[in-house]
């Protein structure tokens, strides 16, 4: 506190004083604003806030980013600290910008600026990471992954990367770096880290890969290190793999956590070194089973227990949107949220695999609002071909149902199989008339949010 | 019949859907019994004269852009040979750019072009991002771009037509792209073919006419991708509109 000068201070206890007013008036009047309003009018009163709140309580943060999979690795992160008896702040509802950060401070603090706790969970938006590093010091950063994603916002795969490189570089020699090694551009980002000792990174076992071949629009096709072709010797899904420069002597290196699975559906060995344990884990597609290993990752470096770690990981029920389940018309549903080629892929790769995406009723909504991308165009490098066989119809509704639609016919697909509603109201009612199940709903986010309000007030009525 | 479309850095230049363009050209093709075989050409691969029928180039990113840079004056003579024979190009975003007098990024040199459009761009502090309309001899082009290089058309070098909702080559003087013989350039990613068919269209007769001489093109069943580019145009006013966009 001493290092703050007194107009600090007094601009600090004002902004969290008319943060918790806005916060108490949006309470009692729901229309006022969002989650992230008491935030945002905060850090405009106080730009340090977030700084300030992390000096006074000794904050200790735990940041996760990354393009793909933040939102449920850190529920999963979240699961297990909560197993662990760990009191901590978390952004749980996903407000990942420095405004929602600023708004669950606001919220959880006392009127003096104490928190009821010193530990921190942070899903991040990988555009702000930077700022988020510089204001929260962090002990642990966590990358999940890098991809093509909503590129009207955050701009080139490039440029986000020498940003992550920039402020990994600022990052305390005290913090904990960890990276998803099976993403190459991620372990050249390792390398901007200084201190050595805290980095780990964890992979999938090659008995995990499906391919050798990238598709096509995968990112890290190139060496990060001297722009060289990588050669690929196990593919898991987009550019996640095990990878060598044909060049260069940038490589796939040794990872600390090791994910191989066993016989049996659901059951895994997690390898630390010499130590290994079994998990079991029932959250579907390869995507997850890096989430998985990031959250213990997480775990093992704040000391949580093994049988702790277990425990927590084999009940874990998937966040609002990821694989989420419910049911319409008395049919197993299953939302799965997409948002960019990668995920998409993965999605599409899953149900592949699961033999349902042939067969079972399937509804694909596309929107182009800010937090859904702007831009279209990411539908083209989805690799669609996978569909082309369907002989049951594919659903299409949202603000971009039309490019979908095309998107779908240019795979291959046969036009009597594209039912296009873009009206979400009778598009949901002609999902409903399907006889099998599981049914599936992929969407985007705003889209998401559109399908859970109609299914809620039909529920209602 | 059967044509030959070269696809210059397929791995490196792919950013914004731009493979939808391959995707388009291969459909329309195949439906009228046209064989199009793909001639993928990648840094170092060599481009031989006359080896092609037409040609693509999609964007990327600007680190992928200085890679292809250099390989692409390799094929200079060639691109510029088969530009002269009226081959239909077509060329977008960080490709447009290099097929103009040069490109000067932010930081670094410039990276010289290989000069088939007499025009130039420099990068811009303002990223030009969004829906776009574009008036292409009667018809209408859509699409979205999303570049922070300005692109300026010198002499009487002729632009691909003229923005009607969006920045098109520089944001200031309503162009967008630039035509030389039969060879585009221009900002349009969506991707562009498969919602323009006409467009699509008229590279793919270009080609067949340098060939086989005038041939009439059967008409395809189009009605989902006019409808689409009826739908993108709605969407693009809607979202341009003062009021409605708040909606």
């Amino acid at each position: 506190m001493s290092s703050m000068h007194i107009t600090g201070l007094i601009s600090f206890y004002l902004a969290l004083l008319i943060g918790k007013i806005i916060a108490c008036l949006s309470k009692l009047f729901p229309f006022i604003g969002g989650t992230a309003l008491p935030g945002l009018i905060a850090l405009k009163i106080d730009p340090q806030l977030i700084k300030k709140f992390q000096q006074t309580n000794k904050l200790q943060s735990i940041i996760i980013t990354g393009t793909n999979g933040k939102t449920t690795t850190s529920h999963l992160t979240s699961h297990i600290l909560t197993t662990a008896g760990k009191k901590f702040i978390h952004n749980k509802t996903g407000s990942n910008l420095l405004r929602g950060i600023a708004s669950v401070l606001i919220n959880q603090s006392s009127i003096f600026a104490k928190l009821p706790a010193n530990l921190a969970l942070w899903e991040i938006d990988e555009a702000i990471l930077p700022s988020a590093i510089n204001q929260l010091k962090p002990k642990i950063v966590l990358f999940t992954n890098l991809f093509r994603d909503q590129l009207d916002r955050y701009g080139e795969i490039n440029t986000v990367l020498t940003n992550w490189q920039q402020a990994v570089a600022k990052l305390p020699q005290s913090s904990h770096l960890i990276i998803n090694l099976d993403d190459p551009s991620l372990n050249y980002l390792s390398h901007s880290f200084k201190h050595k000792p805290n980095i780990s990174s964890f992979s999938l076992s090659q008995q995990l890969s499906t391919r050798q071949t990238p598709l096509h629009g995968s990112d890290a096709l190139f060496c990060p290190k001297c722009l060289a072709p990588l050669n690929f010797t196990h593919i898991f899904t987009s550019h996640l793999s095990h990878y060598h420069c044909s060049k260069c002597s940038f490589k796939h290196n040794k990872p600390q956590l090791i994910l191989k699975p066993t016989s049996k559906k659901s059951q895994y060995t997690i390898y630390n070194n010499q130590a290994s344990f079994p998990v079991k884990f029932h959250l579907p597609g390869i995507y997850n089973l890096y989430n998985l290993l990031a959250s213990i990752n997480i775990a093992q470096t704040l000391n949580i227990p093994q049988d702790i770690i277990q425990t927590a990981v084999k009940d874990f029920q998937p966040a609002f949107g990821r694989a989420e389940e419910f049911k319409i018309n008395n049919k197993q549903t299953k939302m799965l949220l997409i948002k960019n080629p990668a995920g998409f892929n993965a999605v599409l790769e899953m149900l592949a695999k699961k033999k349902h995406l042939l067969t079972q009723p399937l509804l694909i909504a596309i929107n182009d609002l800010t937090a859904d991308g702007k831009d279209v165009s990411w539908l083209w490098d989805v690799n669609f071909k996978l569909l082309k066989s369907r002989k049951s119809p594919v659903i299409i509704t949202g603000l971009r149902s039309y490019d979908m639609a095309l998107r779908l016919k240019y795979a291959g697909l046969n036009e009597k199989y594209i039912t296009l509603l873009p009206s979400f109201k009778k598009a949901l009612n002609q999902l409903k008339k399907s006889s099998s199940q599981p049914v599936y709903i992929l969407p985007t986010y705003t889209a998401m949010l559109n399908i859970r309000k109609i299914l809620k007030q039909q529920h209602l009525n | 019949m059967n044509l030959t479309l070269a696809h210059l850095y397929p791995r490196l230049m792919n950013i914004y859907g731009d493979y939808g363009n391959i995707q388009a050209l291969k459909y329309r093709c195949k439906k009228r019994n046209i064989k199009l075989n793909i001639l993928n050409i990648h840094p170092n691969t060599p481009l031989a004269q006359n080896s092609f029928d037409l040609l693509f180039a999609g964007g990327g990113q600007d680190q992928q852009q200085l890679i292809i840079a250099k390989d692409l004056l390799k094929h200079k003579q060639v691109i510029h040979q088969a530009a002269n024979q009226g081959i239909p190009m077509l060329t977008i975003c960080g490709s447009y750019q290099l097929f103009g007098k040069y490109f000067q990024p932010f930081t670094g040199p410039k990276l010289p072009g290989i000069n088939i459009f007499n025009a130039y761009t420099i990068a811009s502090k303002q990223r030009k991002i969004g829906n776009i309309i574009v008036k292409w001899n009667s018809k209408l082009l859509v699409g979205f771009e999303n570049h922070s290089g300005n692109t300026f058309l010198q002499g009487n070098t002729q632009p691909l037509g003229k923005v009607q909702i969006g920045f098109g080559n520089n944001g200031q003087d309503k162009t967008e792209g630039a035509v030389f013989n039969n060879v585009f350039g221009c900002y349009l990613h969506g991707s562009l073919l498969p919602k323009n068919p006409h467009f699509a269209d008229h590279l793919i007769q270009l080609a067949l006419k340098n060939k086989y001489g005038n041939i009439k093109l059967t008409p395809l069943n189009d009605s989902l991708e006019l409808i689409t580019h009826r739908q993108v145009i709605n969407r693009t006013k809607k979202l341009r509109h003062p009021l409605l966009k708040y909606i």
